[in-house]
């Protein structure tokens, strides 16, 4: 396993697997295993969230207070830990999403119409 | 409720995650099941798609906030990890911790031992208080002074109530035994009161009752422990046996506790009741009238009474005393009585060594900040080199305090390692130290238990010293999840801690060699003194054994000097002795005024100091060195008794025969009617202290009638007079067997402890200099080896442009060479200002002394180039096609 790989999927990972969670957790409380798929399916199967940095993804947002947990039963009653957005962490994805969308906005002017080729 | 959910989350247990993490995953094979798998391979396929499950749950603990065991654990496993891999670092950052901490630790020793630390077996030190009395003199100035008279001790004793019990003492040296068998024992003259002020008790037998105060025929005397071991077995059977003192027998009747030493810390063997004063010393010891001063007072201030009121009630007693007295009337209404503390050095009387030592604290305490700052760079380089590993951690969900207490963690046990390899420093630091320097701080330089207690402290402080600033940069540093590099911002301000680390290292160090530079001239200031004697080839034999009782008898004394006569005649035959002569009294321990003038001049002026009279034997001033101004030495003839002749040196001449011929043949000596002839004038020779006064000396035959009896001998030699003390002992024994211990010793190792603290200045400024020098050095080859390492791709793209060597040399070079030019600036300027504060520690070199500063200043810039010369040439032999391909 090569570092640089290592390296470019973490860099994914932090900034914006962070966001992803918040914004699907905006929908409801969710364990993580549900967060996974629904980020695969929202994303129409372009993002695989990687389930061993999903973890401490939860963790992460977890401490900094941004989504609280539970344990609780899941639809095909398996124990599993209920994730759901705090009022801190709405104010987050506000923020996050907006910084998001102007950079993608900014990206995408700075590459122009689509080319042909390459 | 955030609170309780806080409580809740930090609770959550390493299991807890497991937990989560077993359902995700059977969440994941449930799902791949309704997918069409069997049941197996939907397991094994879901555990494959979560990865690595332990890792998780490492990263799990990594975010448990709080510093719990496992994860200090890893911490430090972790950092051994990286010790291990990179010994170079390892070596260089514990060996410079181990000398910072070592030396602290020997200087704390010393301090401890001189400062702190109250003598041993002393029960409520804080409530034995020294007594001084400060007299004003003529010139108004009011020193503190320690010994008394027995008038005053009776009077602290019958009169001060603000003490509970009052005691006074005496330390002497008791010659015991005869010819050969005799040997010197340091004895201490006390009130039998004196245990009782300290709440000693013996360890064996008994101290004095009171009626051994006064009474000299009471010849009992208590033993030291160290003596009972050594010289009597450790046996019980002690007491009542008696050992000779000064030729008489005394009855041993207690042994001290072990390691007593009374209020002092010099060294003790026996324990003597004052009244025995008046048989050992002066007939008039205890006479309340007598003028000697000889008595330290003690005594145990009552419960509740403040040292302010002490003082007060004591200052009235004394003034009370000497009412009567209408001569000291004046100064007496402005005299004050102090109450010191028990430790010497801390009281208002406190010696050279005291002032040197908290100096060489200071000292040391910037070679530990030195060697912090190349601990601290040396944490800072290497961070540098694992920029990308620590992105990487950070990246994977490490948090930045965790790196950073990481980083202290490193540095606490980088210090730990370190303090190991000080105790074997401050042991080895600590036996040169009383060995060479400070042989009167006898328990000096004990590694014991406060001790080992400030190490403790010093290494817990200078590992998060070392670590702090790495740790800092470190959880500031915003890495971004995009950090694909070491060259980012975060290093290019890690690079300007560096800079200003090593800066302050270079300043510190020029400091620190500047200090060596000032005291190495003082010392050798001192050196060269011209002492008007020859010290390095003179031997200094006392006849009198230190404590000959006088006598007026005639008969006595003449046989007396028939005796040294014979002795010195016995001594000059020695091979190896060159001369010898005797004197009365010691050379810059004693002398007698006696004036000299010149018939018919007017009175002196009042303040025209009155020369010292000293009274010497034949062949004195070939024997000691002195040289012949004018005129002529004294011959045989001139020591016949009844002759009037006298030399006086080149001071006395210049003041008393300012415009005439001071060969004088009737001048006045003392208070003498007739003519003295002076038959010469020789150099001015030193008169009390090394750095002293010179001059004024008159000197006078034994045998004249301003001689007294000799009591001195002094011996020239051709070779180290040491080696010859052995047989000079056994010249002097075999005339007169039953002399007391003769004490012989070396002019210049008596004149030793007045150059002493020029010496510990200069041998630990310079042994702490060229540390600091060298750790310097370290930190400059580091970072610019590190420099040349991270910039060999743009040496090799400018060498590949056709840069020319010397071009890439400055270009290497230059940086390091600011660094070492600001910090031999920032350095020079910290000199001058602690130079002020040093001026009354320097003998005849100004703190400001330019070549000192400039020889200091050179060094450090000719080292800087030597540590630079290493990375500088690698960056020469880059090889620009290699350099290129390599990124």
């Amino acid at each position: 396993m090569s570092t640089r790989n290592d390296r470019e999927r973490a860099a994914l990972l932090q900034g914006t697997l962070d966001l992803l969670v918040l914004r699907t957790l905006a929908v409801g409380p969710h364990h993580g295993h549900g967060i996974a798929l629904a980020i695969q399916h929202s994303s129409q199967g372009a993002l695989l969230v990687d389930h061993g940095s999903l973890y401490p993804a939860l963790q992460r947002l977890e401490a900094a207070g941004w989504v609280r947990a539970e344990w609780g039963v899941s639809d095909n009653n398996r124990r599993a830990r209920f994730y759901e957005l705090t009022a801190a962490g709405r104010k987050q994805l506000v923020k996050e999403a907006g910084e998001w969308r102007r950079l993608a906005k900014a990206v995408g002017l700075v590459l122009g119409p689509e080319l042909n080729g390459g | 409720m955030w609170w309780a959910f806080w409580k809740r989350w930090t609770r959550r247990s390493s299991d807890d995650f497991a937990a989560e993490i077993e359902s995700h995953i059977a969440m994941e094979a449930d799902r791949l099941m309704r997918e069409g798998m069997t049941p197996k391979d939907a397991r094994s396929a879901a555990k494959r798609a979560f990865g690595n499950t332990t890792a998780a749950r490492e990263n799990f603990r990594e975010h448990r906030p709080g510093w719990t065991v496992e994860s200090i654990g890893q911490d430090v496993r972790y950092s051994l990890r990286g010790m291990r891999h990179n010994p170079s670092f390892t070596i260089i950052a514990v060996v410079s911790l181990a000398l910072g901490i070592g030396a602290n630790t020997t200087m704390f020793s010393v301090v401890n031992a001189i400062l702190l630390e109250t003598p041993a077996h002393v029960q409520d030190a804080a409530r034995v208080n020294r007594v001084y009395f400060a007299v004003p003199g003529p010139d108004g100035s009011a020193k503190p002074w320690p010994t008394q008279g027995y008038k005053v001790y009776a009077m602290l004793r019958d009169r001060v109530h603000g003490f509970e019990s009052v005691a006074a003492f005496a330390e002497r040296p008791i010659s015991s035994g005869r010819g050969a068998a005799a040997r010197r024992l340091d004895g201490v003259l006390v009130t039998p009161s004196f245990m009782t002020v300290l709440g000693a008790r013996p360890a064996l037998g008994r101290f004095f009752d009171s009626s051994e105060e006064r009474d000299e025929n009471e010849h009992v005397v208590v033993v030291s422990y160290e003596l009972w071991k050594t010289q009597y077995g450790g046996e019980t059977t002690v007491l009542g046996k008696s050992i000779d003192v000064t030729g008489i027998p005394y009855t041993i009747i207690g042994v001290a506790p072990q390691g007593f030493t009374g209020v002092n810390t010099s060294h003790v063997d026996l324990w003597l009741p004052l009244g025995v004063a008046t048989r050992l010393f002066s007939s008039n010891a205890l006479d309340p009238e007598s003028s000697g001063y000889w008595l330290e007072c003690i005594g145990k201030r009552r419960e509740g009474v403040s040292v302010a009121r002490l003082e007060d009630e004591m200052t009235r007693e004394y003034r009370a005393l000497y009412r009567d007295q209408p001569f000291y009337e004046q100064r007496l209404s402005k005299a004050k009585a102090l109450a010191g503390p028990i430790v010497v050095a801390r009281g208002p009387v406190r010696g050279a060594d005291a002032r040197v030592a908290l100096w060489l604290a200071a000292v040391s305490i910037i070679v530990l900040l030195i060697a912090c700052a190349n601990v601290a760079n040396l944490l800072l380089l290497r961070g540098l080199a694992r920029a990308r590993e620590t992105a990487l951690r950070l990246s994977l969900g490490a948090t930045r305090s965790r790196l950073a207490r990481q980083s202290v963690i490193e540095g606490l046990l980088l210090a730990v390692i370190g303090a190991i390899g000080a105790l074997i420093v401050a042991r080895w630091s600590g036996t040169a130290l009383r060995a060479f320097l400070l042989p009167s701080a006898d328990r000096a330089a004990v590694v014991n238990g406060p001790v080992i207690a400030f190490m403790l402290a010093v290494t817990v402080v200078t590992g998060i010293l070392a670590s702090i600033v790495p740790a800092i940069v470190t959880a500031r540093r915003e890495f971004g999840p995009l950090v694909s590099a070491g060259r980012t911002s975060g290093a290019r301000e890690r690079l300007r801690l560096l800079r200003a680390l090593i800066g302050s290292q270079v300043a510190l160090a020029t400091m620190l060699l500047i200090g060596a530079g000032l005291f190495v001239s003082s010392l050798r200031n001192v050196h060269r003194i011209d002492l008007g004697l020859d010290v390095d080839r003179i031997l200094y034999v006392k006849l009198d054994g230190g404590s000959r009782s006088k006598t007026e008898d005639s008969v006595t004394n003449a046989r007396m000097a028939a005796t040294f006569n014979t002795m010195v005649e016995r001594v000059r035959t020695i091979p190896g002795v060159v001369r010898a002569s005797l004197t009365a009294g010691e050379p810059f321990a004693s002398g007698f005024g006696l004036g000299v003038a010149r018939r018919g001049s007017a009175p002196p002026a009042p303040g025209t100091p009155v020369p010292f009279g000293r009274a010497v034997g034949s062949d004195y001033f070939e024997t000691m060195g002195t040289r012949l101004v004018r005129g002529r030495f004294f011959n045989a003839d001139d020591h016949r008794p009844g002759r009037r002749v006298a030399i006086i040196d080149e001071s006395t001449a210049k003041q008393y025969w300012p415009d005439a011929d001071p060969l004088d043949p009737c001048a006045i000596v003392g208070r003498d009617p007739q003519c003295t002839q002076i038959v010469g004038v020789v150099a001015n020779t030193v008169l009390w202290d090394v750095v002293g006064e010179k001059g004024f000396i008159v000197y006078v035959p034994i045998e004249s009638p301003w001689g007294s009896p000799a009591t001195m001998m002094e011996v020239r030699t051709s070779s180290d007079p040491a080696t010859l003390i052995g047989l000079v002992r056994q010249a002097v024994t075999s005339v007169s067997p039953d002399l007391p211990w003769v004490d012989i010793q070396p002019v210049a190792r008596r004149l030793d402890p007045q150059v002493r603290p020029w010496r510990l200045g200069a041998s630990m400024f310079t042994a702490f200099g060229a540390l600091a020098l060298s750790l310097a050095a370290i930190g400059l080859y580091g970072l610019l080896s590190y420099g040349v390492a991270q910039r060999t791709h743009e040496i090799g793209v400018r060498k590949a442009l056709g840069a020319a060597d010397g071009r890439v040399m400055r270009m290497v070079l230059g940086e390091a060479m600011a660094m070492a030019v600001v910090g031999v600036t920032v350095g020079v300027g910290l000199a001058l200002l602690a130079g002020r504060a040093m001026a009354s520690q320097l003998y005849q070199v100004s703190p400001r002394d330019p070549l000192v500063f400039a020889l200091c200043a050179a060094v450090l810039l000719a080292v800087a180039v030597i540590a630079c010369a290493a990375p500088a040439r690698r960056a020469l032999t880059v090889d620009p096609i290699v350099a290129l391909r390599a990124d």
